[in-house]
């Protein structure tokens, strides 16, 4: 009875951005956007987000 | 998300404990609830809406007022004192996990009245496993709540479980409502804040740098005004990102006004006029990029001209001194060290007088510093872009960039002119278009002539901030540079050097996530066309298509090339319903696809769907495509069907369906009577005849129902 056909998304464009991105600016991203999206971050608020994205930024120049 | 199981008790007019259980399979899973008008079908769409987002119908959002959603039967039957309780707990399915949640609602009876109840106490909470046991517990961090939001947000909930209104009305009535609820689902608000967050803390290095400044005066004040300049182009860039998004909310709906004024003006002589209009206002758009364009070109022949032109004049006159220096062997044309060896190898300087130490010792400082900066080979240069035979001569060079400054000025005013010649055409069929005598299509206009004020105007002020963008950029390049010539301690030098780093690596990260959320939008844009296309367009059979606009990222049904704009009720409740099936799909092949950059937006799994009565309006037609496109594309579809869409559907639904239910209804003899359809309850299942209505005494006062398995 179901056609359920696997949909796919072109994410072409992504994948080019990150090619012309230098490598720890792309790992900083991927990190920003993971610990934003993370639902185990909610209980402390914006201010716990920043500080450890501050971290990464820190660890990723030394 | 899947729903797996689901207990409703005492909710609105279901009675008692009600469990369903639905079944796991491989493929699509079709289900069936049945049951008469003012069963309660529609308390199941309610109570997983005050599960998952705490929706409370009937109270204006007073959880206190909640005790209106317990069961009638369940408040009459309470005496004075009695804690009442009426709760939803469900389990959802996404990916190979799970989650269990259950919102309740606790009151106690104070007196005899019918509102005599204490304020409710909402409470949700979420099944904790151990390995011995297994709890509810409250969430009290809400990082549950969190997670529900991701799986099925707030703005989407009429979408996925929707209760019988026709889709276009809700879901797709409001541009501003669709692209919001799509910035949520595609996490893209995460995004947004994750690129603040950048930027405070791009700042704060600022700041950090400024703080380690104060052993030199100069250098403190220097930090403290990049620092100013650094809040100010962050401001501005932020401003600009709300802006942009404003404007494109503004461009969307634009958009839909004049699809709407298409529809209204083919049935009438203006529809040449509206679709010249269209064109017009096109063709100033593009007018208007080609004159912003050779504005460009402008600036940046004449910064690159480096002010080349303005020396024009003095050409000559420099020639005739360098000429002279040179036949006075004042300035060899091979200025150079070997010059100054020379020089002090005489006896006397060159201005005659006899060398003494000091001018030794001048000579060698000369040589030292101004022979550094290879003053000769420059003169040299200087000297041959002088020469008018010269290929690279500063008369030549002239010639380009006035020709070319010429060409880009003539582009832009010929772009004036076209400009202010269209915008009179376009008055004049604007003028036309206003006096129709069509009221709604007055009220339209109208409102499409706001909106593109509106649009013109923020497109003013992009220029603007934009212009001070740069200006403060600008500023900002130039405090950096008269730093680098502050000498200061290197201890602190370091420490700036590694700061700045950071504020640079935290500056570009914000930069790199706007640019993310470009190619996301866009990237998701082209996906749901495509997916229309196989949910919509290779179902129907009337030679439609569906479409999806960009700006507004709301479908359109195109025939022949053309807007359809008067869609019936049933194909643009199959429009809707493809809509929803195809941003939920893309939506989880979107979170599977972002594993691959290790970005994680969550999985969400397939989506589930409940539909209360989705046939309204359609003819079997749309409805079989309906059930089909569904078939195509859902994991799991509930259907709440009156009998009246049962029997339009059965004949498409039935092999298909796995699982059903009845929601048989209880009423007092006199509410029958009054309210419900006897010919109504009965339901053909599968061959057997399902009666799902039952007469109770007159002295019961309340209208209660109950599910019954019918599979």
């Amino acid at each position: 009875m179901p056609n359920q056909t696997p949909q796919d998304i072109d994410l072409s464009q992504l994948d080019q951005l990150k090619d012309a991105t230098p490598k720890n600016l792309w790992d900083l991203f991927v990190k920003a956007v993971n610990l934003h999206a993370d639902p185990a971050n909610v209980a402390g608020g914006d201010a716990t987000k920043q500080t450890k994205l501050k971290a990464a930024i820190e660890k990723m120049i030394l | 998300m899947i729903i797996r199981e689901i207990t409703i008790e005492n909710f609105l007019t279901l009675y008692g404990t009600q469990n369903i259980k639905f079944p796991k399979q491989k493929g699509a899973s079709l289900s069936v609830l049945l049951g008469p008008n003012n069963s309660g079908k529609s308390s199941f769409v309610k109570a997983l809406q005050f599960l998952l987002h705490s929706r409370i119908p009937g109270c204006d959002g007073d959880e206190m007022l909640a005790w209106r959603l317990v069961n009638n039967r369940l408040k009459r039957e309470a005496v004075a004192g009695k804690t009442l309780q009426c709760r939803v707990t469900a389990t959802f399915a996404y990916g190979d996990s799970e989650l269990t949640v259950r919102r309740s609602i606790e009151t106690s009876r104070t007196g005899d009245g019918a509102t005599a109840f204490a304020p409710a106490k909402v409470i949700f909470s979420h099944r904790q496993q151990t390995s011995t046991s297994s709890k509810f517990v409250p969430d009290e961090t809400g990082i549950i709540q969190r997670k529900v939001d991701q799986l099925c947000p707030d703005t989407l909930l009429e979408a996925f479980f929707f209760s019988g209104e026709p889709l276009n009305g809700r879901l797709l009535g409001g541009v501003k409502n669709v692209r919001e609820s799509l910035e949520e689902y595609l996490s893209i608000r995460d995004w947004k804040q994750a690129a603040e967050s950048a930027r405070t803390i791009s700042y704060s290095y600022t700041q950090e740098m400024a703080s380690f400044a104060t052993s030199s005066r100069e250098l403190e004040q220097i930090l403290n005004q990049e620092a100013a300049f650094q809040q100010k182009v962050n401001q501005l860039k932020e401003e600009m990102a709300k802006i942009q998004e404003r404007r494109d909310e503004s461009l969307a709906a634009l958009a839909e006004k004049q699809t709407a004024i298409l529809g209204i003006a083919s049935q009438t002589e203006l529809r040449e006029s509206v679709v010249e209009r269209n064109k017009i206002k096109d063709e100033i758009d593009t007018c208007q990029k080609k004159a912003q364009a050779a504005r460009v070109n402008i600036c940046e022949a004449t910064g690159s001209s480096l002010g080349l032109p303005l020396l024009l004049p003095y050409v000559e006159k420099a020639r005739r001194v360098l000429k002279h220096l040179t036949d006075e062997n004042i300035l060899p044309a091979d200025l150079s060290s070997g010059f100054v060896d020379r020089v002090l190898q005489q006896q006397s300087c060159i201005c005659g007088t006899k060398h003494t130490e000091k001018t030794k010792s001048a000579w060698q400082a000369y040589l030292k510093k101004a022979l550094k900066a290879d003053v000769g080979t420059r003169l040299a240069s200087l000297e041959a872009r002088l020469n008018p035979d010269a290929p690279n001569c500063i008369q030549v060079s002239c010639s380009e960039i006035s020709s070319d400054l010429c060409g880009f000025i003539d582009t832009s005013e010929q772009c004036n002119s076209t400009d202010y010649d269209l915008r009179g055409r376009l008055a004049a069929l604007d003028e036309k278009i206003a006096t129709s005598p069509t009221e709604e299509l007055n009220k339209l206009d109208k409102e499409r002539r706001e909106l593109d004020k509106q649009c013109e105007s923020y497109k003013d002020k992009l220029r603007s901030i934009e212009s001070d963008l740069k200006a403060n950029e600008s500023e900002l390049k130039r405090k950096k540079a008269e730093r680098g010539k502050i000498a200061v301690p290197k201890d602190i030098q370091v420490k700036i050097q590694i700061l700045e780093a950071r504020r640079t690596m935290a500056s570009d990260l914000a930069d790199l996530i706007d640019k993310s959320i470009a190619v996301l939008r866009q990237q998701f844009q082209q996906g749901l066309q495509q997916t229309m296309q196989d949910l919509y367009t290779d179902v129907v059979t009337d030679g439609t298509q569906a479409t999806i606009d960009l700006r507004s990222l709301l479908p359109h049904v195109v025939k022949d090339g053309k807007t359809e704009t008067n869609l019936g009720g049933g194909q643009s409740q199959l429009l809707g319903l493809a809509y929803i099936v195809a941003i939920a799909k893309l939506r989880n092949a979107l979170h599977e696809q972002m594993n691959k950059f290790d970005i994680k937006l969550g999985v969400v799994g397939d989506q589930s769907f409940v539909l209360d009565c989705p046939f309204s309006g359609m003819t079997e037609r749309y409805a079989s495509a309906a059930i089909e496109a569904l078939c195509r594309a859902a994991e799991q579809a509930v259907f709440l069907l009156h009998k009246e869409q049962w029997d339009l559907a059965k004949s498409y639904l039935q092999p298909k369906v796995s699982a059903a239910w009845g929601v048989h209804l209880h009423a007092p003899s006199q509410a029958i009577s009054r309210g419900v359809k006897l010919d109504d309850h009965v339901f053909d299942y599968k061959g057997r005849e399902v009666s799902l209505l039952s007469s109770l005494p007159p002295e019961a006062n309340e209208v209660y129902s109950q599910l019954v398995a019918l599979s």
